[in-house]
């Protein structure tokens, strides 16, 4: 779970103020530290999260979701979803709702599937295939995200801020 | 008295010395604190505190650590980790000696105790180059050490002690269940959003909980990162606020997360999976089931992802501005992606 842009923002313009700035003695390096403040001002208003990766987040759930309903007709249905001239004209805001709509839908069939509706409701053969899809559904969205996501900088992290010598 | 704030450190002290003053007299004098940024979750500083014994003036190298209401775990509570950290001062278990602690934030602003410090190096899961931490020789010796104190905790006679009355699960039947609820209790109130692979692995959870071969004193954190080395030797275990009573075996499974060894063979860069068994069984007597060890490890990732999501949260929520926090929240899908892998290896 990422944090909302206005906080990370926010919080790395509070850490460069009080945490970083007072202790940057290079006059040049900290008028460009304070610089880095100035811009993250003048790009927070202009920004939004990516809005093709959502779009193409909502897609792979709503396909996973209409694949499993072919498997089981009965499973139980879904909140009203946002129709597809809707998702055109989305925000990412509205796209990533959606998409978190989408998870607890599908988290909703994992768990009808795993239980006694879907054996009553369902053949064997299908349950087991629809647990196939959504299994392969949340493999495949996981790489997708992972593709966005940077290796963490944790060890560079940890030597600078002492993860060695002589602490408790 | 104020709110905390873990950044003032010259305000800090100047409650700290008045609480000292209470507990040994009025002569204890102590000297600046020292912050240590390496923790996530409660504050660490260090400080030199000097008061008289038997005449003389003795000084104290000592460690403060807090709970401030901002962090991923508040409200904290020091009671357990105190209580189970000076019943642990004379066993096998090396543990930094413990001295003052409270529950009530009156006296310093959050709950906090105070130990010993102790010397050594605190080796990290993440090198620079994904290589060992260790070098082989170093690695098989810290790796008895690190089994050994384990073992010592987990064969520790915990029932006629104050540790009989910190949290967890006493009948072997409900471990895994006071787990599950723990966890799910802080999925749920730290994300509204649903991740299909954590219910999952709540739905598989429920379906194999395995029943406890016996209970223990479970650190709940013991990985590389949690004990400090010096010279060869592992001088101290650390970070125990997630103790509880429960099965063992979740400790055992909790070491052998990916996260705390990348794509090394080692085990928290240590031991391989062979070596852990072997070695923790010839120490301890008890056999480790590997099915439960694969249901602890998969656990384990579980509730290294709910950890993120908590560090995320934190920082949104509570005005928690450690970077840091923001940063594992990126870092979810690789958990989320760990756990699946998990659940597949232990099908």
């Amino acid at each position: 779970m990422s944090n909302s842009l206005d906080r990370l923002i926010g919080g790395i313009i509070t850490t460069l103020r009080a945490h970083v700035i007072p202790h940057v003695n290079d006059g040049y390096a900290r008028g460009q530290a304070i610089g880095v403040i100035d811009l993250l001002n003048n790009i927070a208003p202009r920004l939004e999260w990516a809005r093709a990766p959502l779009a193409e987040a909502v897609a792979e759930r709503r396909r996973a979701i209409r694949e499993v309903r072919t498997l089981l007709p009965n499973a139980p249905d879904g909140e009203h979803e946002l129709s597809d001239q809707a998702l055109l004209s989305a925000s990412s805001a509205e796209l990533a709702a959606e998409r978190d709509r989408l998870d607890g839908e599908i988290s909703d069939l994992i768990a009808w599937t795993h239980g006694a509706g879907a054996r009553a409701a369902g053949a064997d053969a299908d349950i087991a295939a629809a647990i196939a899809l959504l299994r392969q559904h949340v493999r495949d969205d996981l790489k997708r995200e992972m593709k966005l996501t940077k290796k963490p900088l944790f060890a560079e992290i940890s030597k600078a801020t002492g993860g060695g010598p002589e602490h408790h | 008295m104020s709110a905390l704030d873990t950044f003032d450190a010259d305000r800090m002290r100047c409650r700290l010395q008045a609480y000292l003053r209470q507990q040994v007299g009025d002569d204890v004098e102590i000297g600046t604190l020292k912050r240590y940024t390496v923790g996530f979750s409660w504050v660490t500083f260090g400080f030199a505190a000097t008061w008289s014994e038997d005449g003389r003036r003795i000084t104290h190298d000592l460690i403060l650590r807090i709970g401030p209401p901002s962090g991923i775990f508040a409200p904290y509570r020091a009671a357990p980790e105190f209580v189970t950290l000076r019943s642990l001062a004379d066993s096998r278990v090396p543990v930094p000696r413990v001295y003052w602690y409270s529950d009530d934030s009156t006296a310093l602003g959050a709950p906090f105790f105070v130990c010993a410090f102790v010397k050594g190096d605190a080796p990290v899961p993440w090198t620079a180059d994904g290589g060992p931490a260790f070098d082989e020789v170093a690695r098989l010796n810290l790796g008895d050490q690190f089994i050994a104190a384990l073992a010592a905790l987990h064969t520790f006679s915990w029932r006629d002690t104050p540790v009989a009355g910190i949290d967890g699960a006493t009948d072997p039947e409900e471990t895994a269940s006071s787990q599950i609820a723990f966890w799910e209790r802080l999925m749920r109130q730290w994300s509204a959003r649903r991740y299909p692979i954590l219910e999952w692995a709540l739905i598989w959870f429920r379906a194999h909980a395995p029943r406890a071969p016996r209970i223990g004193v479970v650190h709940g954190d013991y990985r590389i990162g949690n004990f400090l080395e010096r010279d060869g030797r592992i001088t101290a275990i650390l970070d125990w606020e997630l103790v509880h009573l429960g099965d063992p075996m979740e400790d055992l499974g909790w070491i052998c997360l990916q996260a705390w060894r990348g794509r090394l063979p080692y085990l928290c860069h240590l031991l391989t999976r062979d070596e852990l068994m072997q070695k923790y069984q010839k120490l301890t007597g008890m056999p480790i089931d590997l099915a439960a060890l694969h249901y602890w490890e998969v656990f384990g990732t579980f509730k290294l992802a709910v950890m993120h999501l908590g560090a995320s949260y934190c920082f949104e929520t509570r005005d928690f501005n450690d970077l840091r926090m923001a940063g594992m929240g990126f870092q979810l899908p690789r958990m989320l992606l760990q756990l699946e892998s998990a659940m597949e290896r232990a099908a």
